[in-house]
């Protein structure tokens, strides 16, 4: 066990955590690079692994690892050839439905990437940062836009993000949804101005109203043209700007330059980065040593991420685990971590909106709030429901009259284990790959007796008659455990 | 009260224009409806449940509620029309599809009400998009994440998630919770199939392991996982407790729909203090073969909800409860080529109970005016008959109402009012509705008159005509 202090949280409460910071983790012969981290840091950088894919990852070091994860790869096809047509023009009703359909198929286009893509951390961070940039298609309405968009994070995921911050202030679908379009000189509106100091770069608190307006002066210009964003200087602001102290006649690049020249944005953009990679309750020393990462490295993401993903801080065993899975996450990280990658996107996708996460649609631009959110009395049995309905291959919600689901083979799936016909390994095994949280003893026994249903040990052997049924009974009871939750 | 009083009132509500809040429940008429604007947000009357059955699929409204004497009903369906010879006429001109048989003497004891032309403007003919708008209670260009079932309940229980001992506010009868019932931060109510399984599953997960949670921040968030499990735990004792108690008192018929009716009986008479039930019935979408599948589906939605209504009588129960059928869009009126019926607009709507004001309210389907594509122009906006009911049966003040359809509803009477209530159409002050009132009302008719104006539309149309029709004759008590 790594050494640990008590720290006293925000909200009051009193947490045991790691002390081990940044430094980068040392594998050792009580805490080996295993099956156990290995799968801790892919659960964390992708939406959930496939049991190969730990089983490979083992077999290199973490930082190949981690290399491998933030590799840049080539941006996907389209979904279709409707990305480029130019955008109706007042569209009649029948338009305004094949927007929505339009705009569902990229939904399931966008989970089909989540759902193949490698070991890569690249389909994460674009969730990330569309949660963090929140953006809803029900306001565009325009799917081409909603695509472009998310073609523009995904560019960026990995990159740099004030290229990211420059490239969503000029983002069509942003300057429709926040109004961009409609600031003009002698008529600002500061609706992007005030969350991109919000909710996109500082945080509040950090500038003042008089800041929001000069901003939001200096940002004027930009209008929509089909599917582009367009500069009309007519419509500029050319006058000087007093903002956050500085003084120029700022354009849109130059607010966000200014932005980037506060501390406050480096640490805004670590913390989240922490939340979403580490734990809710931020350690602020360990924050604000990523901050300064990012500033050193011209706010190079790779560098942070690197650091981050590498460190003992993030390895130590207090982390693991500590994280609630948002619907995606469980969703197609089960879908994943069952190796049924041929399920649905659409079943896929549809089910993430029924447990509140709706693609492309969050709850407003402040995003997804996430965390303990996601699960209530009602959203933790509809997550225990899909468990079952991918066991069964049996969609029973309201998608039933639209799907079939795969039938899942849990024979096969058991056999590519390495030691199907012995029961102690298998359940071990499984454990291991499904649970984030270590399993003791006794919740092995509990699982073993699950899995034999009253027969010896000896007994056990997947050509058995019953046992694909065995192993989904287990299968159903293990993964509707709590700790199935959290990862 | 002066029309500019009226309007000004109705700003300061903050409601839109035209469609405001009529129909208080305790000062009914045309004294002072706005008398209750300002009542306080008192807790609705303890013990009434309201159970909704969403037929799936889209009924055919027009092969439900039958306008037999109009002509150009048996046009437009030369193969589906139902002969007058087979129906159940119920008055001159509408009859009952023979299959709802069962419901008749519901409807001739006054326990059955039917609301024609139920929909909204601007249909969306898309199961999936159409049913979400009438869960929920948007317009067809709004998409909400909250259902309007959701937002009463916020309303009206906005600390029920602090109250742990509490019976489930609503149950939905299906794996997973209808979005009729998601509320601000998340369910109002739980998702069950059968109490034992809920038991079963809930209770699984949390006998295996009952280790304590180690205060690091993973032990903490299993911790609270552990909690929110334990919750439903707690749910789920309570249901299976109460279906343990509760034994229904007459045999139901085979088939889901009887299923999950019994369970509804059986939950209720056990005392669970649920408030709102949901159950649905699938298969309505009837393309093509559609007369042996829709006369198979009525039946069984027919008897279902006569056993249903026995059963509560039993029970001694009947008069808590109020059921409502909703699907989530009508038929074409004309069928299609393969004896079936595409997907259309409005429709009739059940509403049952003991409490319930019977007969049949609106229009009959008008063939003459017919929307662009040949199908039924609304008469009623489903979201009043939600309103009407929030407001009558569960006694939710106007500002609860502005909470759940903040653009305000014209509400219909469905329940029968409280006793001491004033006389809807009795003008004249007579102590009955009867042809004096009648003239009155005529002369008005067209007219902008807050008196006559039942509805408060803004406008004396047919829409008071009908609501003045159904309290025809009535005496005050």
């Amino acid at each position: 066990m790594s050494k640990t202090h008590v720290v006293v949280a925000k909200s009051g409460l009193r947490l045991t955590r790691g002390i081990a910071g940044l430094e980068p983790f040392v594998p050792t012969a009580e805490r080996p690079w295993d099956a156990k981290l290995a799968g801790h840091l892919l659960r964390r950088a992708m939406f959930g692994p496939q049991p190969g894919e730990i089983a490979a990852t083992t077999g290199m070091t973490p930082e190949k690892v981690v290399d491998q994860l933030l590799t840049d790869m080539a941006l996907p096809d389209p979904p279709d050839a409707w990305v480029s047509e130019p955008p109706f023009r007042n569209p009649t009703p029948e338009q305004q439905q094949t927007y929505r359909d339009r705009m569902n198929a990229l939904r399931f286009w966008w989970a089909n990437q989540m759902l193949t893509q490698g070991v890569s951390l690249r389909e994460r961070m674009v969730l990330f940062w569309h949660n963090h940039f929140a953006t809803e298609a029900k306001d565009v309405t325009v799917p081409q836009l909603m695509y472009n968009q998310n073609q523009t994070l995904r560019r960026h995921a990995l990159g740099n993000v004030k290229d990211l911050v420059k490239a969503v202030t000029r983002d069509p679908a942003m300057l429709i949804y926040l109004d961009g379009r409609l600031n003009r000189v002698g008529s600002p509106n500061e609706n992007y101005a005030r969350e991109l100091l919000e909710l996109f770069t500082m945080g509040v608190n950090n500038y003042t109203q008089k800041d929001v307006a000069e901003a939001a002066r200096a940002l004027t210009g930009w209008t929509v043209n089909g599917l582009q964003a367009e500069f009309q200087v007519r419509r500029f602001d050319a006058g000087v700007k007093t903002f956050l102290g500085k003084t120029g006649a700022f354009n849109d690049t130059e607010v966000v330059d200014v932005v980037f020249e506060q501390w406050q944005t480096a640490l805004f953009i670590c913390r989240k980065l922490y939340r979403e990679l580490v734990y809710q309750e931020p350690d602020e020393g360990v924050v604000a040593e990523l901050a300064d990462t990012l500033r050193e490295n011209k706010y190079e993401l790779k560098p942070v991420l690197k650091k981050l993903l590498l460190s003992a801080h993030f390895f130590d065993e207090t982390t693991i685990g500590s994280r609630i899975k948002s619907p995606i996450e469980l969703i197609i990280g089960t879908a994943r971590a069952l190796n049924i990658p041929q399920v649905s996107p659409v079943y896929l996708a549809g089910f993430a909106g029924l447990l509140e996460q709706t693609l492309l649609d969050p709850p407003n631009v402040a995003g997804w709030p996430g965390y303990r959110t996601w699960i209530s009395t009602s959203t933790l049995p509809q997550r225990n429901a899909f468990i079952d309905e991918l066991l069964d291959g049996k969609p029973r919600s309201m998608y039933r009259q639209r799907f079939t689901l795969p039938a899942f083979d849990a024979l096969g799936f058991a056999r590519t284990f390495p030691a199907p016909n012995d029961a102690v390994a298998l359940v071990k095994d499984l454990a291991q790959t499904l649970f984030a949280i270590p399993t003791g003893d006794g919740q092995r026994e509990m699982y073993l007796n699950a899995l034999l249903q009253g027969a010896a040990v000896y007994d056990w052997s997947i050509a058995d008659a019953r046992a694909g049924d065995r192993l989904k009974a287990l299968l159903r009871m293990m993964l509707k455990l709590p700790e199935y939750q959290l990862t | 009260m002066q029309r500019r009083d009226f309007f000004r009132r109705m700003f300061a509500a903050g409601t839109g224009v035209f469609t405001v809040w009529g129909f208080p429940m305790r000062a009914y008429g045309r004294a002072s409806s706005l008398g209750v604007l300002s009542a306080a947000a008192d807790a609705p009357p303890t013990g009434r449940v309201l159970v909704m059955i969403q037929l799936q699929g889209g009924n055919d409204g027009l092969n439900t509620l039958i306008p037999y004497a109009d002509d150009a009903y048996y046009k437009a369906r030369p193969t589906l029309g139902v002969p007058k010879a087979e129906l159940l006429p119920v008055s001159d001109t509408l009859g009952f599809h023979a299959s709802l048989a069962p419901l008749r003497p519901l409807y001739e004891e006054g326990r059955l009400r039917i609301i024609q032309g139920v929909g909204y403007a601007n249909p969306d003919r898309s199961h999936f998009r159409s049913t979400d708008i009438w869960l929920t209670g948007s317009n067809a260009d709004e998409y909400l994440s909250t259902g309007w079932l959701g937002r009463y309940l916020d309303y009206q229980f906005p600390n029920f998630q602090d109250d742990q001992e509490g019976d489930p506010l609503a149950i939905h009868i299906s794996p997973v919770l209808s979005l009729a019932l998601q509320g601000k931060t998340g369910g109002t109510g739980i998702a069950l199939q059968d109490p034992v399984q809920f038991f079963n599953l809930v209770n699984q997960g949390n006998k295996i392991i009952d280790t304590g949670a180690p205060p690091t921040p993973a032990g903490h968030e299993l911790q609270f996982v552990r909690q929110i499990n334990a919750e439903s735990l707690l749910y789920s004792k309570q249901v299976k407790a109460a279906a343990d108690r509760g034994k229904n008192s007459v045999p139901y018929p085979a088939g889901s729909l009887a299923g999950q009716l019994a369970l509804v009986a059986r939950l209720i008479a056990g005392g669970l203090q649920t408030r709102i039930y949901i159950v649905s019935q699938g298969g309505y979408d009837t393309h093509a073969t559609q007369p042996a599948r829709h006369a198979q589906l009525l039946g069984e939605l027919a008897k279902d909800i006569a056993a249903f209504e026995e059963d509560l009588r039993k029970l001694g129960v009947s008069d808590r409860v109020v059921g409502m059928t909703i699907s989530e869009f009508g038929r074409r009126v004309k069928e299609n080529g393969s004896q079936g019926t595409d997907h259309g607009t409005s429709a009739p709507l059940f509403v049952f109970g003991e409490q319930v004001r019977g007969g049949v309210l609106g229009p009959n389907p008008d063939f003459g005016k017919l929307d662009g594509a040949g199908d039924f122009v609304y008469t009623y906006d489903f979201r009043q008959v939600y309103a009407s009911l929030l407001q009558q049966w569960f006694e939710t003040p106007n500002e609860g109402l502005m909470a759940v359809f903040p653009k305000g509803m014209a509400v219909l009477p469905l329940i029968q009012f409280a006793q001491g209530a004033d006389l809807v159409g009795d003008f004249d002050n007579s102590g009955v509705v009867d042809f004096d009132d009648f003239f009155a009302f005529a002369q008005a008719f067209g007219s902008t008159s807050p008196a006559f104006d039942l509805d408060r539309s803004g406008k004396v149309d047919f829409s008071d005509f009908f609501i003045f029709a159904d309290n025809f004759g009535r005496r005050r008590k």
